[in-house]
């Protein structure tokens, strides 16, 4: 384990190196094995034919030596004397490696007639000399016929001997020849398998080091896919994929511990914005309901005045039909405190003002509707449509010379419920419409006893109640044109 | 033993990359140290091919010199004077007979001389030449022993043969007793009336065979012929001379006898394996089987076949083996102590019909 640590360890250029080299080394050395095999057996292939050479050379040698002779017993020079004791010299040289043994084997014991002959050639040669030298014509020729018998002699045997060798040497080349072919085929035998264990050595430790890389990526690629889930990478090198390895594990789980974080974080502002959201709500809640107990007292001071006046001024039937009025329309506010009502009861709420109001300006007020009965229903904030009609006849149709009147229509157009009311009063000006709908009125542009904020209070509960701006809209053609408000109740 | 521990440490954790990695590796050194080890064997056999066997060595040298080195007879006396060399420590070579050109035997005397090997063993023949050879050969220290045939006066230590009156007496007793049982067998066929014709012997001599071994031979046969009064004026006793001067003019000779005269011998005396062989097969071929009769020389396996057959009466034939042997025994006797006995006598025998198969078993036998 330890060995392998050490090599799990290493960089993974480190690494390489060594596979590379390892299987390098090992090719070289089967390489030098193989070189070795074929050289020595080249060097045996030209140890062969060594003997033949020699004795080619030996007998080359002979040649020179009985070619000098002749030619010095022709000529008598000191060149060819020189020469001839030259080629003695090489041809005792090399008479010299001829075994002299007699032996069973028949080669040596050719090489031994050849060395004794030889040396018997040398002695007849010698004398044939020294007689040529000092003019003994008959020993000349004697010693020369003798020294030339024996050359023949020695040239036949030297020829027999080289024969002989070059059988054998034949034979043994051919040996050789079918070694050297089986040689090769161990050779190629050799190299072929060590080639084979090599490329599985370099596939295994190739895959060694990549495993880690591949499992690394997998991973990364399940985490770029969006599974955050992965097992951790299980990393037991120290290379530069175990470093990699190591920091793509810290990476996940620090992503993980953030995402965590990040989902409390959100969580935690979601419970935040509900709070603000509720509380928002309770404000509004508390606002719409601050609004509408500012509106009771106001009108109940109003229509108690005019019900003490009436009371005054005539008998008790009208008194009741005016109370009458008056109690359905206290107990409308009464009872209306929750947040919506439908269409038709803040009709009828209109219908208990108009009347209060008539009763109290001696029906003065000409209050016509025209109502799509099948929009009754909707829904709608409480104390929307009273407050309006009341604008219309303190601020349109009060104090005109004309006739005051008050259109109510309820219609369907384009998908919404429209609610008309509109006046033939003295009108109202543009600047003075958009600062009622910013609630920008001044308390100078509102005269006394006046309902001007009631308005805006309508105004923004409608709003909020349909969440949308284009639900109220004041419209006025001009001096003395008239009013009309629309509200615009998406259905 | 540290990375041996690592190792088995490693197997045993289960390390599968470390253990292919160390069985690769072993693999791979496994399959080199193969590969040299069969590099190796091989190596070393065709060295051994190669290289020079142990041959032994010897302490003396004799040249074997003969006429026909390839002949069963020179070959059988080579057998014994080979093995009886190797007692002694010494090798006996047919000298100078493989060689790219063929020599006379004066010539392989002389190269033989030239060599300086420790002595000769010719194969004697009785003219000048060789007797000069023996002479230089004696005069360079070198001892010859003649074997066969004498050569006289040529300075040789010892000869090694039959005496050829010996020879001749025991051809002569052959022929006696052939003959008698011939001119038995004639008589009876003839009822004793008419002795009828003489029965033609004749003796085979060579016309280039020295005329003093032959001549004493011849008179050992008449010798013995004459001293059997019974066949006196029965009998006609006459010599033929082969030509055997070329090759192949032996057999020719032989041959003329059989077509040429008008009458073909009765018994043919053959006193050399040549003529014993050729006349054999001449009296095959020209259908004289049971009427010629055949006194032969040496007992070669087609001879022996012949007196199986009974084309061959009998043939005279010496212990070859001890022919060779006394040869080398008398040049190392002579080396050792320079002087050996001058005559060494070889054993005769007789082969026919009924003992053949005795010296067939005994030839099988040394060969």
């Amino acid at each position: 384990m330890k060995s392998k640590n050490k090599f799990a360890n290493l960089p993974l250029q480190t690494k390489l190196i060594v596979v590379y080299c390892l299987t390098a080394l090992l090719i070289l050395v089967v390489n030098l094995f193989m070189y070795r095999n074929i050289n020595s057996m080249l060097h045996r292939l030209d140890q062969i034919y060594v003997s033949n050479i020699n004795l080619n050379e030996l007998s080359a040698s002979l040649d020179g030596v009985q070619n000098n002779m002749t030619n010095y017993l022709n000529t008598k020079t000191t060149d060819a004397m020189d020469s001839y004791y030259k080629s003695c010299q090489d041809y005792t040289a090399q008479t010299e490696w001829l075994s002299d043994a007699v032996t069973s084997n028949e080669s040596q014991r050719m090489e031994r007639n050849i060395k004794a002959m030889s040396a018997r050639y040398l002695e007849f040669t010698d004398l044939a000399i020294e007689a040529k030298r000092g003019r003994n014509v008959e020993k000349y020729r004697t010693y020369s016929e003798e020294a030339t018998t024996l050359y023949h002699y020695i040239s036949t045997y030297i020829n027999s001997l080289n024969n002989e060798q070059f059988k054998s040497n034949s034979a043994n080349y051919n040996m050789l020849s079918v070694s050297l072919r089986y040689v090769e085929v161990v050779n190629t035998v050799v190299f072929l398998a060590v080639i084979f264990s090599n490329v599985l050595l370099v596939i295994m430790v190739i895959r060694n080091i990549t495993k880690p890389l591949k499992s690394l990526a997998t991973v990364a690629n399940q985490v770029a896919g969006g599974d955050l889930e992965v097992a951790v990478l299980e990393v037991d090198s120290q290379d530069e994929v175990g470093v990699v390895s190591k920091a793509f594990n810290h990476m996940i789980i620090s992503i993980r511990n953030y995402i965590e974080q990040l989902t409390t974080s959100m969580e935690n502002e979601r419970i935040l914005k509900e709070n603000e959201l509720k509380m928002e709500n309770h404000l509004k809640d508390a606002q719409l309901k601050y609004l509408q107990a500012q509106i009771n007292p106001h009108f109940l001071f109003n229509t108690l005045n005019a019900g003490a006046q009436l009371a005054m001024m005539e008998g008790a039937d009208r008194t009741y039909e005016y109370v009458q009025n008056m109690a359905d329309f206290f107990r409308y506010n009464i009872k209306k405190d929750h947040d919506s009502v439908t269409l038709k009861e803040e009709l009828e709420l209109v219908d208990n003002y108009v009347y209060i109001l008539n009763v109290r300006f001696s029906g003065e007020i000409h209050y016509e509707k025209d109502i799509d009965s099948s929009l009754e229903n909707l829904k709608l904030p409480s104390m929307v449509l009273q407050p309006i009609v009341e604008n219309s006849v303190n601020y349109g149709i009060r104090g005109i010379s004309w006739e005051g009147r008050i259109w109510l229509s309820v219609y369907r157009k384009d998908g919404c419920g429209y609610i008309s009311i509109r006046d033939n009063g003295i009108g109202i000006d543009g600047e003075k419409i958009e600062k009622i709908m910013k609630a920008n009125l001044k308390e100078s542009d509102i005269s006394s006893g006046s309902n001007g904020i009631g308005l805006y209070n309508v105004i923004s509960r409608l709003k909020l109640f349909y969440d949308r701006d284009d639900v109220f809209e004041i419209s006025s053609q001009g001096k003395n044109q008239g009013t009309q408000v629309l509200i615009r109740i998406p259905l | 033993m540290k990375f041996i521990k690592k190792i088995w440490k490693s197997i045993n954790g289960n390390n599968i990359f470390a253990v292919t990695t160390f069985s690769l590796i072993s693999l791979m050194v496994l399959i080199t140290l193969g590969g040299m080890v069969i590099f190796k064997a091989q190596f070393d056999k065709s060295n051994s091919v190669e290289a020079r066997e142990e041959y032994t060595e010897y302490d003396r040298y004799y040249a074997m010199i003969t006429s026909d080195d390839r002949a069963d007879f020179w070959q059988a006396v080579y057998n014994g004077a080979r093995k009886e060399g190797m007692g002694e420590n010494a090798y006996v070579e047919f000298f100078a007979g493989n060689m790219g050109a063929r020599y006379s035997m004066e010539e392989r005397m002389e190269i033989a001389i030239a060599a300086d090997v420790d002595g000769i063993i010719v194969e004697g023949e009785d003219y000048v030449a060789l007797r000069n050879e023996i002479v230089k050969a004696g005069e360079n220290g070198i001892p010859v022993v003649v074997v066969n045939q004498d050569v006289v006066e040529s300075g040789r230590i010892s000869f090694v043969g039959i005496g050829r009156y010996d020879l001749g007496q025991t051809y002569g007793r052959q022929t006696c007793e052939l003959a008698e049982e011939m001119l038995k067998a004639r008589d009876a066929e003839n009822d004793g009336a008419d002795p009828g014709k003489k029965l033609k012997i004749m003796v085979l001599i060579s016309q280039e065979a020295d005329s003093n071994g032959q001549n004493l031979l011849m008179s050992g046969i008449r010798e013995e012929i004459g001293s059997n009064r019974a066949l006196e004026d029965r009998i006609e006793l006459d010599t033929c001379t082969i030509d055997d001067s070329g090759a192949f003019t032996a057999e020719e000779s032989i041959r003329d006898i059989f077509m040429g005269q008008d009458e073909v011998p009765d018994i043919l005396v053959c006193l050399t394996e040549i003529y014993t062989t050729c006349a054999y097969q001449a009296v095959i071929d020209y259908n004289r089987v049971g009427i010629t009769n055949i006194i032969g020389y040496y007992d070669s396996e087609t001879i022996r076949a012949g007196v199986d057959k009974e084309v061959i009466y009998c043939t005279i034939s010496m212990d070859t083996e001890q022919m060779g042997r006394y040869c080398v025994y008398a040049l190392s006797e002579y080396l050792d102590v320079e002087h050996v006995s001058e005559y060494f006598s070889v054993d005769t025998y007789v082969v026919n019909k009924e003992n053949v198969d005795s010296y067939d078993r005994g030839q099988d036998d040394e060969e």
